[in-house]
């Protein structure tokens, strides 16, 4: 009897265990999985740096998601933030003839700036995130649909090349800003005033008003900084194409929301850690990288995408409940 | 200056369809402990949130140490120093103790960074005056409800205050912990802090207090020191006026045989073996103050919550309802309290509304729904119940709170239970509502219905019910006919006066 409820207890644990930490092991299992069953090449330096590289975009925007969830809010317009980004720099650029330096702000601030307009519009319009950026979403890939004619533009500066596909020594820049952005998002969230305001917002909008918290302040801050790593990732975007491509960043608010949640941010608000949406982005990264390598139909891929999202869904819910959000 | 430290002059406050406070004038004197007493809805709440800078006034002026001050956030309020304890924990389960306490004024050095050493260093000060032995670095999830309420008061300890407001602070407290509390309210004193004190625990008053105000309706009754008073002088001015001539007079109701038997139940923390019986044409009135209990025994009979133990009879048969929806199958409705929130549907037409209970089984033909019916049955009810609308297809959202709440009752007649669960059903609705709200549920106890009306309005109870249970945290401690029952009485037992069966 003692037996048989300690095993129970024990299994309990390792499902706790696999809740809380399944994360990085999950990094671990797919990368020996893929190696497994893959060719060769899969394992190659050069392929586990452009792992790397492939990650850096989808992680640098998961940064930034992870604030926004935090505080219990949504984006779905980053990818459409990234292409009007991009669209306008490289224009500033090409069409205009401006310096590579002012490209590279220009693709910053427009970021910024959608995040500030999808800020405005939550905290002063009180709209419901979800809407609200469903509706930056499309205006903002049809303001960049109509700058560019849709067409692709090729040909960046050097400067910009650099962020995408250059070296620091053997390390690649792009991965050098992923550190860079995961280490300032870790400072900000965990050490500073700011973070525990996040946190608090997300954990209880009325008892961080109440505690005298400025709660719309705070949201359009994180919408703000939200933007800033949007921009960032934009850049190395910009960089990896080239310049701008119509389809740039076509569904990959999918692929950030997924690694969010994957990494243990809770959509209820006021749970989640950055270091956690660094793995949930690696894992989404060796999926796309692996499906890419076995080339399987674009069908399947899509399938296979949506179940990921599905099982991180389902892992947000068995957390919530062990961890008493619901019931 | 004044004699007054704090003064709240000529408050008011309407919310929609209610006057919480009605020109409400509030002293209080520099370093004493001062209690606010008064029934559920009496405006103790709103009258300090407007001190705490969570709500607005409509009007009035208030002062502090002879300033006039402008209260218009939790943050001003702060500034001013008052600090709040709330009834309800505000804390942030994943943030730790340390940040919890230290939430609205972080130790900041350079670029941003708390001060860990400062912000540690400090709450381990704080939780050693308030008795706490924890690691200020733990999570406030992985303390018990006790200890959170211990945080929140180091809370209102870690900046400099000269008015506390202590809202309830002690009903999830222990014997030993209420000692604590009052030990640092006492050193608080000592120091020369003002305290305002909200409890419905008259004992504690009379234990700890200097003056007592009592409330009642959204006006200020009286302001004594507590010496001067006794309990039942309190309880008389909570309770005040003569009952009106509202209720339905002279109970020719006849009683038959028992209809719904409940044994034992026990739902934690909320309450334990409750044991009662309702009979056809009986009214059973439950009473009992905020936190008492009395509506989570209501949801857990319909199985809106589960039941920890205990038994469930309906007409003499068990009945486990895991589901509301089961509860209407099997004859038994429940009115919830939160009209607006769980018992209608605003922005469908009455009719809709009127017809949704009886869905599932008063309805169905087939695969579809009788059409004709849903809105004959509804025209049926519009009409029994004087339901002021201009049709049934009006929107519920554009009628008045009282007609809403006669929508709310008519949707459960249609499913013609035999119980009735009726959850504060009078609550927010203007006073010739309240009446004919009152007449329908006589008159349903009239025609055989079994009915258990749930009440924190004393007046209501009497003037309702044939017999009268009364919870206090989660028990049932008397239970009192209707002639044997005053308001003195049930207040006294309702307040913790003493846990005696009265038969």
């Amino acid at each position: 009897m003692s037996r048989r409820a300690s095993v129970s207890r024990s299994r309990r644990g390792l499902g706790s265990i696999f809740v809380d930490y399944g994360i990085y092991t999950s990094v671990v299992l797919l990368f020996i999985i893929f190696g497994l069953f893959l060719p060769r090449a899969f394992f190659s330096l050069s392929n586990i740096r452009n792992i790397l590289i492939s990650a850096s975009t989808i992680g640098i925007m998961a940064v930034g998601m992870t604030f926004v969830i935090i505080t219990a809010n949504i984006d779905l317009s980053v990818g459409s933030a990234a292409y009007f980004a991009v669209a306008l720099g490289v224009l500033a650029m090409k069409r205009a003839g401006l310096s590579p330096v002012v490209g590279l702000l220009i693709i910053l601030l427009a970021a910024v700036g959608v995040g500030v307009f999808n800020g405005l519009q939550i905290t002063r319009l009180k709209m419901v995130p979800l809407i609200a950026t469903l509706a930056s979403m499309g205006i903002f890939r049809g303001f960049a649909f109509q700058f560019t004619d849709a067409a692709s533009i090729y040909g960046m500066p050097p400067l910009i090349s650099r962020l995408g596909i250059g070296y620091v020594g053997n390390i690649p820049v792009a991965v050098i800003l992923l550190l860079a952005c995961y280490l300032l998002a870790y400072y900000v969230l965990e050490k500073s005033r700011f973070g525990t305001y996040v946190y608090a917002v997300g954990g209880d909008r009325e008892a961080a008003f109440k505690a005298g918290i400025n709660v719309p302040r705070i949201v359009f801050l994180v919408y703000l900084l939200h933007g800033f790593f949007v921009g960032v990732s934009s850049l190395i975007l910009c960089a990896r194409m080239d310049g701008v491509v119509p389809a740039l960043g076509v569904g990959m608010e999918f692929d950030v929301i997924t690694a969010v949640i994957l990494g243990g941010t809770s959509f209820s608000g006021g749970v989640g850690n950055v270091w956690g949406s660094l793995m949930g982005a690696l894992i989404i990264t060796l999926i796309n990288t692996a499906l890419t390598i076995l080339n399987v139909s674009a069908f399947y891929y899509d399938i296979f995408k949506g179940s990921v999202i599905l099982l991180a869904v389902i892992l947000d819910t068995f957390r919530q409940r062990r961890l008493g959000i619901v019931t | 200056m004044s004699e007054y430290f704090l003064e709240m002059r000529n408050i008011s406050k309407n919310f929609p369809g209610v006057h919480a406070l009605k020109n409400v004038t509030f002293l209080v004197k520099k370093g004493e402990i001062h209690a606010l007493v008064g029934e559920n809805g009496a405006g103790k709440s709103t009258l300090m949130n407007i001190l705490g800078g969570v709500l607005q006034p409509d009007g009035g002026e208030i002062f502090i140490g002879g300033q006039k001050v402008f209260i218009r956030d939790p943050h001003e309020a702060r500034r001013l120093g008052i600090a709040f304890i709330h009834q309800e924990p505000t804390l942030f389960n994943f943030l730790s103790i340390a940040r919890n306490i230290f939430i609205s004024n972080l130790p900041v050095s350079n670029a941003g960074r708390i001060d860990f050493n400062t912000l540690y260093d400090r709450s381990r000060e704080l939780l050693r005056w308030v008795g706490l032995d924890r690691d200020p670095r733990i999570l406030v999830k992985d303390l018990t409800l006790a200890e959170k309420q211990m945080v929140e008061i180091a809370k209102a300890l870690s900046f400099k205050s000269q008015i506390f407001v202590l809202d309830e602070p002690t009903s999830p407290l222990t014997d030993k912990e209420v000692e604590n509390l009052f030990r640092i309210i006492r050193e608080l004193k000592a120091q020369g802090e003002t305290i305002i004190y909200i409890s419905h625990r008259l004992n504690e008053i009379f234990e700890i207090c200097d003056s007592v105000t009592v409330m009642r309706d959204g006006e200020v009754i009286d302001t004594t020191p507590v010496r001067e008073t006794n309990k039942m002088e309190l309880v008389r001015k909570m309770v005040g006026r003569e009952l009106s001539m509202m209720f339905p007079q002279g109970n020719d109701r006849k009683e038959g045989e028992t209809v719904l038997v409940v044994e034992n139940l026990t739902r934690e923390p909320y309450f334990r073996n409750v044991s009662f019986s309702v009979r056809r044409g009986e009214i059973l009135g439950i009473f009992g103050l905020v936190g008492a209990g009395r509506s989570e025994v209501a949801r857990t009979i319909v199985g809106d919550y589960r039941r920890n133990g205990g038994r469930v009879f309906l007409e003499g048969r068990e009945v486990y309802f895991s589901h509301p929806r089961e509860a209407i199958a099997h004859g038994v409705g429940f009115l919830t309290e939160d009209r607006r929130g769980e018992g209608l549907a605003v922005e469908m037409e009455v009719y809709k509304n009127i017809s949704m209970a009886m869905f599932w089984h008063g309805l169905r033909q087939g695969f579809s729904l009788d059409l004709k019916r849903e809105k004959e049955v509804a025209e049926k009810y519009v009409h029994d119940l004087r339901i002021v609308t201009p049709t049934i297809y009006q929107l519920a959202r554009n009628l008045s709170g009282g007609n809403q709440q006669k929508v709310v009752v008519a949707k459960w007649l249609s499913a013609s239970p035999k119980v009735l669960i009726v959850d504060e059903p009078t609550r927010g609705i203007d006073v010739g509502a309240k009446a004919e709200i009152y007449h329908i549920v006589a008159d349903l106890a009239k025609r055989g219905m079994g009915i258990i009306f749930i009440s924190s309005e004393i007046e209501e109870i009497l003037g309702m019910s044939d017999r009268i249970l009364i919870m206090y945290e989660g028990e049932v401690v008397a239970e009192i006919p209707r002639q044997e029952a005053t308001q003195e009485k049930v207040m006294y037992y309702a307040t913790g006066g003493e846990k005696v069966h009265v038969s």
